[in-house]
């Protein structure tokens, strides 16, 4: 292979860069015009197993929420009920048969009473929810559900939801 | 770095060309592909407590429902029972391709992300979750806006 010596001419080399340019405007052209920030959303992670009847609890209503604490214990499964009114917001709040609670704040504070004692065990929540109630209501009785402290330490995160029937809305 | 060339008047380009790489190396940084499987037209519920969307789950699927209760997903409209049932038939394909085959009615390890309008009524979710659950997921996330973005959400 024969070896060419390559002959440069000493001046400056001048590089066009103007069809780079253009290229370059172009991309950017794009990713401008594509570009979207990404919404700034949170989320509840939940495991929710379908619904299956697990109350080992005997039907006798309980009057108030100190009684329901006292039978915990041989709970596999807590029934809340969550009504709603014809505009779809929250109507009332109802644990198991006990009389329902005015708020979100008391539902919260009724749950992590009940569930925090030691010995209680409930495997899970089960929501009974009016098939009216809007999402954006029914996310803040999950907020609240997630939130709550169980005996073990961990919070709550087995949730299981049931539409209720038309005759109990 | 020169002017340009004084002789035949061009201007020097390179600052400009610079300053436009950098540009583009800035959007092309930013981008972010997941945010095309959201549906940004649906106007989420306003929850002030819930997780930012840092830590995300491996494996999901995102339903974007409406408030008639139409769920989109992949960027088109999707019939429920159908997805459901095509995603978790290859979600079990592929753990048995990998050696982890899932039995029976064992949990599809994805998550079901519900990206749900407002004021979409539980009656439509209901039917949504339950054929996701028939075919075998068990994890969902629920998702609302953060109420530093309420503003936005509003509009």
């Amino acid at each position: 292979m024969s070896r060419r010596k390559k002959h440069r001419d000493q001046g400056d080399v001048e590089l066009n860069l103007a069809a780079m340019l253009d290229m370059a405007f172009q991309l950017l052209a794009f990713f401008v015009l594509t570009f979207q920030p990404a919404p700034m959303e949170g989320y509840i992670t939940l495991r929710m197993p379908p619904p299956h009847p697990t109350t080992k609890q005997s039907s006798g209503a309980s009057a108030n929420a100190t009684q329901q604490t006292e039978q915990l214990p041989a709970l596999d499964s807590l029934m809340v009920t969550v009504t709603s009114n014809p505009e779809g917001d929250i109507g009332a709040i109802r644990i198991e048969e006990a009389a329902p609670v005015p708020d979100l704040t008391t539902f919260e504070q009724t749950m992590t009473d009940m569930l925090s004692v030691p010995g209680a065990s409930v495997e899970q929540v089960v929501l009974q929810v009016g098939g009216r109630l809007k999402y954006e209501n029914l996310v803040r009785v999950l907020d609240v559900c997630s939130h709550i402290k169980l005996a073990s330490g961990e919070t709550l995160n087995k949730l299981s939801i049931v539409e209720l029937p038309d005759s109990a809305q | 770095m020169s002017g340009g060339n004084a002789e035949s008047g061009a201007p020097n380009l390179t600052p400009i060309l610079d300053m436009v790489f950098q540009l583009i190396t800035f959007f092309m940084l930013v981008m972010n592909f997941k945010a095309a499987s959201l549906d940004l037209a649906i106007k989420l519920p306003v929850l002030g407590s819930a997780i930012p969307t840092e830590a995300q789950e491996l494996e999901t699927l995102v339903l974007n429902i409406d408030k008639d209760g139409k769920v989109k997903a992949y960027g088109r409209e999707q019939n429920i029972k159908t997805l459901a049932m095509n995603e978790a038939d290859m979600a079990r394909r592929k753990a048995k391709i990998e050696g982890k085959p899932i039995e029976g009615d064992a949990e599809i390890p994805i998550t079901v992300v519900i990206r749900a309008d407002r004021d979409l009524p539980f009656h439509d979710l209901n039917g949504i979750i339950t054929d996701c659950q028939q075919n075998g997921f068990r994890r969902f996330q629920y998702r609302a806006m953060s109420k530093a973005t309420a503003p936005q959400a509003e509009a």
